[in-house]
């Protein structure tokens, strides 16, 4: 049967695809039962005059475009005015961020608004800095971190601090994200439905099957005696929520997904904008993914050797099997090598599309009027579009991880360019 | 028919003309393709038939996740067999990965718009039945204004001290009433008493019935003791009561409970307790 290397190559490369396939059917199962138990039982309410003291953190760096409307939604949102503390770290400005932010403030003199304005000397070094700088200055139990381009539902908070309240073992509980101008072009609308599909096999799925989830760097509560405990957020890391959620799920706390708390946010609109984002993504999970990996073995690590094993088997084993079976696919093709077993794999393709199709309705159909059929006829063009510009982001955030280490690049502000 | 109605029966014409099409293609391919050559072929038509049912008595969601695992499954046996056996992977395969998850979702649709419909209708009854004020059969008022007016009752007799009675009147052994004569004699009796009722009483006294409870409730403004001469008045004419043409009824020897009790602004703090009053007293009529 097997002749030669290529077709050891190919059923290597089959095995990793399939596995793959596997375990995102799984998350998918995952999350179809968080929806169900979701939908079944009410968390309990917690009586205002019980609610802890939360101080609000929105870290932002040049966000004149935004920031405004970002903080009127944090200081409208539902959560006794006495017990809610709102900073702004307006890091390193240079435009007139300052100036919008002091007028709401004196809009609302009755709040605690605090507004923290830093320069290149006091600050710039990053969002885990302008995290640690807010965090020194504030006093709430817990803390809520919003990013400056969100707009949170008004029960959001509330919501969040219910299910922390509720849980001993959670040392932070994240909200849903979603996107606020999905309707923009068809990137946006690509992007709100990835958001969609994240947020029930990620979220959803790996809490179900896990006790399992990473925190989304906005739409979160985390204890203040855990931040404590972890020394604030670290410095160094390109994606800090990843980089903190490891850290929380080594001191033995996990992380709860709360679906009733939604945050909108604003997402890019333009390519580069969107590729430059992603690939700082790419670039964190590298930077995780190497500074975590000796603890794949050790118990201590608890469930988020999941999330290392899977990291591993997209970044490495995915995509080096698919560029393996594309070379051997095209070299066959061409003539160049010999391979007896070929039959298998338009069928793998065709699976494998039919099931990301499949799991991505299967999220939209939770979310209200999402089910579109303009949703589905995208969806099906997804995956010859979006998602190949994915692996493309793979490709060129594992070379910039690789320059970045070699040169010891400086840590600064990675912006998202704001519409 | 409002605009949303028409738009969604208009698609639940659409999907089903959709899926009498889709089955008429289901069958023309399985004879061009020779489908009933292979005894799994029975087996994969029954899948779709467990897609459709899942997906018309669940929800979309559960529909895909059986869509879902069945390609899964599937496909992965058929690669299976390719590569350990050698066995090609023919047309019908794909077909099949198709057939399901088209005909589980069509159905889901189908079944969503239908839900949809019986929900709205529900909706419409309930709203409707809670509009109703007056008792279509009987002509006296219904249940849903009662704890309302009675509030009513007891703020007058706060401000203008008159004396408001609450007065309940239940059919002595209703359950065996019933057992023996039947609903449609039992109705019959019903009409009767609230005829009594209606006659008896003046304009301005107010006359329910209570369906749910099985009780006419009547609120009566009167003097000291008016309200015990209603009581024996009402127990007297019901007594009497002939019903000419039907001797079952007229064999039985029809009686009725009455509790009344005059509102004490001291003693009663709201409609409730005044009605749950009055149905204590009930008891002590024997």
């Amino acid at each position: 049967m097997l002749q030669n290397i290529y077709d050891y190559l190919l059923l290597w490369s089959l095995f990793s695809i399939w596995l793959i396939v596997l375990i995102n059917k799984l998350l998918a199962t995952g999350g179809f039962i968080s929806y169900l138990k979701h939908n079944k039982k009410r968390e309990i309410f917690v009586p205002d005059e019980e609610l802890p003291f939360v101080s609000v953190l929105i870290p932002a760096h040049n966000e004149a475009k935004v920031i405004g409307k970002t903080l009127e939604a944090i200081i409208n949102l539902d959560y006794d005015k006495k017990k809610l503390e709102i900073i702004v770290i307006n890091d390193n400005s240079s435009d007139d961020s300052a100036e919008i932010l002091q007028n709401i403030k004196e809009n609302h003199p009755e709040r605690h608004i605090k507004i923290i304005n830093t320069d290149s000397i006091t600050g710039g070094k990053g969002k885990s800095n302008a995290l640690n700088i807010g965090f020194e200055q504030s006093k709430g139990s817990l803390l809520a971190i919003y990013d400056a381009d969100n707009t949170p539902e008004k029960n959001a908070l509330k919501e969040l601090v219910f299910a922390i309240i509720k849980d001993k073992k959670a040392g932070a509980v994240i909200g849903k994200f979603r996107c606020r101008n999905k309707n923009r072009n068809l990137l946006t609308k690509f992007i709100n439905i990835e958001g969609i599909y994240f947020q029930w096999m990620a979220q959803a799925g790996r809490w179900q099957l896990f006790k399992l989830s990473t925190i989304p760097g906005t739409n979160f509560v985390i204890r203040r005696s855990v931040l404590d405990q972890l020394g604030g957020w670290d410095t160094g890391a390109i994606t800090e929520d990843m980089e903190i959620s490891f850290r929380i799920y080594r001191l033995g706390y996990h992380i709860r997904f709360c679906p009733r708390s939604t945050s909108w946010e604003q997402e890019p609109e333009i390519i580069s904008v969107w590729l430059k984002q992603r690939k700082r993504w790419v670039k964190g999970n590298y930077y995780v993914l190497i500074k975590n990996f000796k603890n794949l073995f050790d118990r201590k690590t608890g469930p988020v050797r999941f999330d290392l094993f899977y990291f591993f088997a997209i970044y490495v084993l995915f995509l080096a099997s698919s560029i393996a079976s594309d070379l051997i696919f095209f070299l066959g093709f061409g003539g160049f090598i010999q391979t007896s077993i070929m039959g298998y794999s338009l069928l793998l393709w065709f699976m494998a599309y039919i099931l990301f199709v499949l799991s991505v309705l299967i999220a939209l159909s939770t979310e209200k009027g999402e089910l579109s059929f303009s949703n589905i006829g995208i969806t099906l063009l997804m995956y010859f579009t979006y998602s190949k510009l994915w692996a493309f982001v793979a490709v060129i955030g594992f070379f910039s991880f690789v320059n970045d280490s070699l040169f010891k690049r400086e840590i600064t502000w990675y912006k998202t360019e704001r519409f | 028919m409002s605009r949303m109605d028409t738009k969604i029966s208009k698609r639940i014409d659409l999907i089903h003309i959709l899926l009498t099409a889709m089955f008429f293609s289901l069958i023309i391919a399985y004879s061009l393709m020779g489908l009933n050559e292979d005894a799994m072929n029975i087996f994969l038509v029954f899948i779709v038939m467990v897609g459709s049912i899942v997906g018309y008595y669940t929800t979309i969601t559960a529909g895909i996740l059986y869509s879902i695992i069945y390609i899964f499954s599937y496909a992965s046996f058929h690669i299976f067999l390719n590569i350990s056996r050698g066995i090609p992977v023919s047309v019908d395969v794909y077909f099949w990965m198709i057939t399901v998850p088209l005909f589980t979702l069509a159905f889901a649709y189908y079944g969503g718009l239908i839900r949809n419909i019986q929900e709205q209708n529900s909706n419409l009854k309930k709203e409707n039945a809670e509009l109703v004020v007056i008792d279509k059969e009987t002509g006296l008022l219904s249940s849903q204004t009662f704890f309302n007016e009675l509030q009513a009752y007891m703020k007058i007799n706060e401000r203008y001290h008159i004396e408001v009675y609450l007065m309940l009147v239940k059919i002595k052994y209703e359950n065996e009433v019933i057992k023996i004569l039947g609903e449609s004699k039992y109705n019959r009796i019903v009409n009767e008493i609230s005829n009594a009722i209606n006659s008896l009483l003046r304009e301005e006294d107010r006359k329910y019935i209570l369906r749910d409870a099985n009780m006419f409730g009547l609120i009566l403004l009167s003097n000291k003791d008016g309200g015990r001469y209603i009581k024996n008045r009402i127990k007297e004419m019901i007594n009497n009561i002939n019903f000419k043409d039907d001797i079952a009824i007229n064999k039985i020897k029809l009686e009725v409970l009455v509790g009344l009790v005059p509102y004490r602004s001291n003693e009663i703090s709201s409609p409730y307790e005044f009605f749950k009053m009055a149905e204590k007293d009930l008891e002590f009529d024997v």
